[in-house]
């Protein structure tokens, strides 16, 4: 189906200068406007559409499989959302830890990710020139790596019997080490699953490369007058970094904060090949969630609420962001 | 004691302290993939052993032989599976980033505005957000375990048409009005005048969407779910699946899926970091 | 602009809706004209190759017929399946898994039997209560097995390590768990406190689930009832306590053993575990890469608990007829001649080594032709008749492998107690019936 634009339609909405850039201007605005529908506003109301229902591509119904087998159930996933009773069903239980558990993770990655990130790319730009491009490189090679292989490598490495990290405290300790990082849920530490931590781990990883190269270039942008002046107060390197580069570079440190966070709200590839949501639901993050329920058991329905409710959550984030984007446009 | 000797010994000192903090650090880094590549070469009688060992005592290139001999795993396949994906949608969504970000910066029409914001706000949408919905309507048009499938719904790139529009904003208004007294298209002045000036933002946004397409997991995890069609990464994953006990040909796949592209991405390793620079400075 | 958005959203709403339903299978109606019957499996070498072959056979027989295979593999099959069949765009004959059947049927996308094929009590004769279980829904039979799956009764056996450690309770076969537990204790090794070789590997998702279920049969309960399941019973609480005495004798570490960290297949081939429970399928897989193993390996058949040696078993693969296809009646022919022949039957048994779900395929001739090839099969053969379908639940996956397998395993590491365990697995299995 190809929509003839009628000249009419064209003055109208490419008020403006000659008609050659009208025509361009419609030729390729047009097709945009429907691709977008097409592809995006569609699916969004269709997305929004799907978790009234309850709705599973094995059953058939009606228009776009809306109604019969697949019949409308209002707010009732929602309402399932808020049911905190024991007898909730599992994929109830699974998404109230999943908000607990994605928001946990984004809490720990986001200042772990700033406590090595900020004092990794000072010390790299630190250094003498000719080198430092090879640190720069050593430590942004796992941004490269498809996550799905660090998963594959870190689960291997947290294997209980033929993993490096028991082998090493075993050469520590001298005995056989069989701890089962992964997979059991009694480990905690201050109450967190240790299950996690390894996540968590395997995360910072491969996410810290983006941070550094991003500190990297704003060290960069500060002035070398103001580093001279520093210098000259007779600031030591802590001074240097803690009262001069962190204040001067805090709309970007609170800018990759933000990134960074949103990122973490959709930990998916680690999580699923390392532990897929185990020991006891204790990495079960939100996607994971949403993949299990809507690709392996079908309920559609359901997983388009729980979308709903995790883009709230990124978009409330995404809010905040682009408020700094805009203070940092001003300036 | 002058001034710069001061700040010269100070400077000495940083510069001691630093490398006493990166080496170290660096090596931990680094130790995952040497885990891998080690492991790799480890025959199945080492690769079991309880504890395990770091360095292959019996050093063996069976692992290669046996993963690229595997017919199972024609990973010849799934290079250019994801070499198509990721090379059909580095040209589409340049040149539609490209276009757009160049007509949002100079040019007028109705609802502009409003269509500027609605993809500015597109940004903030999730992928996951359409995902069931992009499933269903794939499987609608019989897009499921096709390639088309990662492409067609991947051509437009909200953040890049708000990148290039911010390039785009620089260009001379002058350089192109000249063009259009010449008597030149408009299709032409974007191809010959804009698409040059943008070269270096092409580069850096070119090699970003290229690792993110060919390292993604999830979409083409639930839209190739037929062997022959699948990428990469959902292929390691299947096939570790399969091999839980033989680490050491997981390892050898791994190796052969990760480190020839890593190399590549090493070359270009200076667009990338802009690129995520520029994400990460500008938005 | 809304306005014309609107129009665009409209347009694209009929555009996608028109995009759906105009496929359909494309076979021209009997009439004793060219039939085509496409047939739709799961990727599996040997399977296939017994399909093929009885398919060449069968159109030897009927010239006007042509038999299409299209392959999958396994989870691109489910979701195309998924896919294809509210669109209906799916073959005339299809390979189900019986435990998938009556979702299907529910859905209104298989056709029932004709009872010219076969009636639903003939059936009930002739085939084995656990494989033809899957395929009966809400009373309506919706297909024929071809095969019986068995996760649970017997289990791999290393009887070079029994040697080597004195373990000989198994070779009069095993009277009771205790006799078991001797020699699984005697197989186990410890180091450290870090179990490097495990004496019976139970802890798998299929074997914690069907352990679980068939256990809780043995001791007399019924953990599925119209629709109504119920665990947290005395029965649930012995069958508990047996899988609990099991970890606490050091037979194995939950922790270590699971599906995650050393897959009971590949550690039990590996010679980390001594023992495994899991079904005869595996044997084939791995005889190639662990020959040595391999020679060691007997099928042990576990004691019962009660006094009958009941088990619960998930259906198995075999064949329906999409109620969308044109051309049913050569399709159910189809399906008859290659599953309830009883020499048909066994030929595909035999090449894709599987077990018979036909009840005259397990003894006799035939049966001693499948011995012959596998011989691992013989315990099987005689306790088949014990095994009863695993029950209908509406996502059988969901209870094995997300409530039963990971709950019973976290009380089995010692995460919760017995009473939890139990009445968290009632209340979420119960929960996913709608």
């Amino acid at each position: 189906m190809t929509v003839s634009t009628p000249n009419n339609l064209l003055q109208r909405f490419f008020r403006g200068r000659n008609s050659a850039e009208k025509q361009f201007l419609a030729g390729a605005i047009s097709p945009l406007v429907l691709y977008m529908t097409f592809w995006t506003i569609f699916p969004l109301l269709w997305g929004i559409a799907l978790a009234f229902f309850d709705y599973s591509p094995r059953q058939t119904g009606g228009f776009l499989g809306f109604g019969e087998g697949n019949p409308f159930v209002g707010l009732q996933h929602f309402e399932n959302m808020l049911n905190f009773t024991a007898d909730a069903p599992l994929e109830v239980q699974q998404f109230q830890i999943g908000i607990k558990v994605t928001l946990l993770f984004a809490v720990l990655v986001v200042p772990l990710n700033l406590l090595v990130t900020l004092p990794l790319a000072f010390l790299i730009e630190s250094i003498n020139d000719k080198v430092k491009g090879i640190f720069r490189t050593l430590f942004f090679l796992p941004v490269l790596a498809p996550s799905v292989g660090v998963a594959i490598m870190w689960g291997f490495i947290f294997h209980p019997q033929r993993g490096l990290l028991n082998a090493i405290i075993g050469e520590f300790t001298g005995k056989l080490v069989g701890v089962a990082w992964l997979r059991d849920s009694s480990l905690t530490v201050w109450g967190i699953p240790v299950a996690l931590f390894a996540i968590v781990v395997a995360y910072l990883w491969q996410d810290m490369g983006y941070n550094l190269v991003i500190f990297i270039a704003a060290f960069q942008g500060i002035p070398q007058s103001i580093k001279d002046a520093a210098r000259i107060d007779g600031a030591n390197w802590w001074q240097m970094f803690a009262r001069i580069i962190i204040p001067l570079l805090m709309p970007t440190i609170l800018l990759a904060a933000v990134l960074t966070m949103i990122s973490a709200f959709q930990v998916f590839d680690i999580v699923q090949v390392m532990t897929d949501g185990g020991p006891d639901d204790q990495t079960q993050v939100l996607l994971l969630n949403i993949y299990s329920y809507a690709f392996r058991y079908q309920k559609m329905g359901w997983a388009a609420a729980v979308s709903i409710v995790m883009f709230l959550l990124v978009f409330s984030i995404s809010f905040v962001q682009t408020r700094l984007l805009r203070t940092e446009w001003e300036y | 004691m002058t001034l710069s000797s001061v700040s010269r010994k100070r400077v000495a000192f940083r510069i001691n302290l630093a490398y006493f903090i990166l080496v170290p650090a660096s090596l931990i880094a680094l130790l995952p993939f040497a885990w891998m590549i080690l492991s790799s070469f480890k025959t199945l009688k080492e690769i079991r052993q309880i504890p395990p060992t770091f360095v292959p005592q019996e050093f063996t290139l069976d692992n290669y032989v046996k993963v690229l001999d595997n017919p199972d795993l024609p990973l010849g396949i799934f290079y250019r599976n994801s070499a198509i994906i990721a090379v059909a949608n580095v040209i589409q969504v340049l040149f539609t980033s490209s276009l757009f970000g160049y007509i949002f910066a100079k040019f007028e029409f109705k609802g502009k505005k409003a269509l500027f914001w609605f993809i500015l706000s597109l940004m903030m949408i999730p992928h996951q957000m359409t995902m069931i919905p992009g499933y269903l309507i794939l499987a609608k048009l019989g897009l499921i375990n096709n390639l088309l499938g990662l492409i067609i719904p991947a051509a437009i790139d909200a953040f890049g048409i708000f990148l290039f529009r911010q390039f785009a904003l620089s260009i001379p208004n002058e350089l192109l009005d000249a063009a259009r007294v010449d008597g030149a298209g408009e299709f032409y002045i974007y191809r010959r005048i804009v698409l040059p000036q943008l070269g270096p933002a092409l580069a850096t946004f070119g090699m970003l969407t290229f690792m993110f397409n060919w390292n993604a997991y999830l979409w083409p995890l639930i839209v190739l779910t037929e062997k022959n069609v699948r990428t990469l990464p959902i292929i390691l994953t299947w096939f570790s699946n399969q091999q839980v006990d033989k680490t050491n040909l997981t390892m050898a796949a791994s190796v052969l899926v990760i480190l020839p592209v890593l190399f590549v991405f090493l070359l270009v390793q200076k667009w990338i970091v802009e690129g995520i620079t520029l994400s990460g400075l500008k938005g | 602009m809304k306005k014309l958005l609107f129009a665009f959203v409209v347009a694209s709403l009929l555009l996608a809706a028109c995009g759906g339903g105009t496929s359909a299978t494309e076979a021209p109606a009997g009439g004793g004209e060219k039939v085509t019957i496409r047939v739709w499996t799961h990727q599996n070498d040997s399977f296939n190759a017994g399909y093929e072959a009885l398919a060449t056979e069968y159109m030897g027989m009927h010239s006007n017929v042509e038999i299409v295979f299209e392959t999958f593999d396994y989870d691109t099959y489910i979701q195309t399946l998924q896919t294809a069949l509210p669109a209906k765009t799916e073959a005339d004959v299809l390979q189900m898994f019986g435990s998938w059947v009556c979702s299907y049927a529910d859905g209104g996308n298989l056709a029932e039997m004709p009872a010219s094929v076969i009636s639903m009590d003939d059936a009930k004769a002739k085939l084995l209560g656990a494989p033809v279980g899957g395929y009966i829904c809400d009373g309506k039979l919706y297909g024929v097995p071809q095969e019986f799956n068995i996760e649970y009764g017997a289990v791999l056996f290393n009887t070079a390590i029994a040697e080597e450690v004195g373990a000989t309770n198994y070779k009069d076969g095993w009277a009771n768990w205790d006799e078991v537990i001797e020699d699984g204790k005697k197989m186990a090794v410890v180091q450290d406190g870090v179990m490097t070789r495990a004496g019976l590997n139970f802890t798998g998702s299929d074997g914690i689930a069907t352990m679980f279920h068939s256990v809780y049969l043995q001791y007399g309960g019924q953990y599925l009832k119209d629709g109504v399941y119920t665990v947290n019973t005395p029965e649930g609480v012995k069958t508990l306590e047996l899988m609990k005495q099991l970890v606490d004798e050091g037979l194995v570490d939950p922790l270590l053993y699971n599906d995650e960290e050393n897959w009971v297949g590949d550690s039990y081939f590996a010679e980390t575990s001594a023992m495994g429970l899991v079904g005869p399928w595996a044997i084939p897989e791995y005889s190639g890469d662990y020959e040595e193993v391999a020679a060691a390996t007997i099928y042990q058949p576990l004691p019962s608990v009660g006094s009958e040696p009941v088990f619960a078993a998930a259906s198995g693969w075999g064949l329906t007829v999409s109620v969308n296809s044109k051309a049913q009646e050569a399709a159910w022919d189809f399906v008859k001649f290659v599953t309830l022949d009883a020499s048909n039957a066994v030929e595909w048994n035999l090449a894709s080594g599987t077990l018979p779900a036909l009840k005259e395929n397990i003894s006799g001739a035939n049966a001693d032709a499948l011995v012959v090839e596998f011989p691992y099969f013989k315990p099987f053969l005689g306790i088949l008749e014990s095994g009863q379908y695993e029950g209908q639940f509406p996502d059988r996956d969901f209870v094995w492998y997300e409530v039963a397998y990971p709950t019973v395993l976290n009380f089995l590491q010692g995460n919760a107690t017995l009473e939890e365990t139990l009445q968290t697995i009632e209340s979420e299995v119960q929960g996913s019936f709608k």
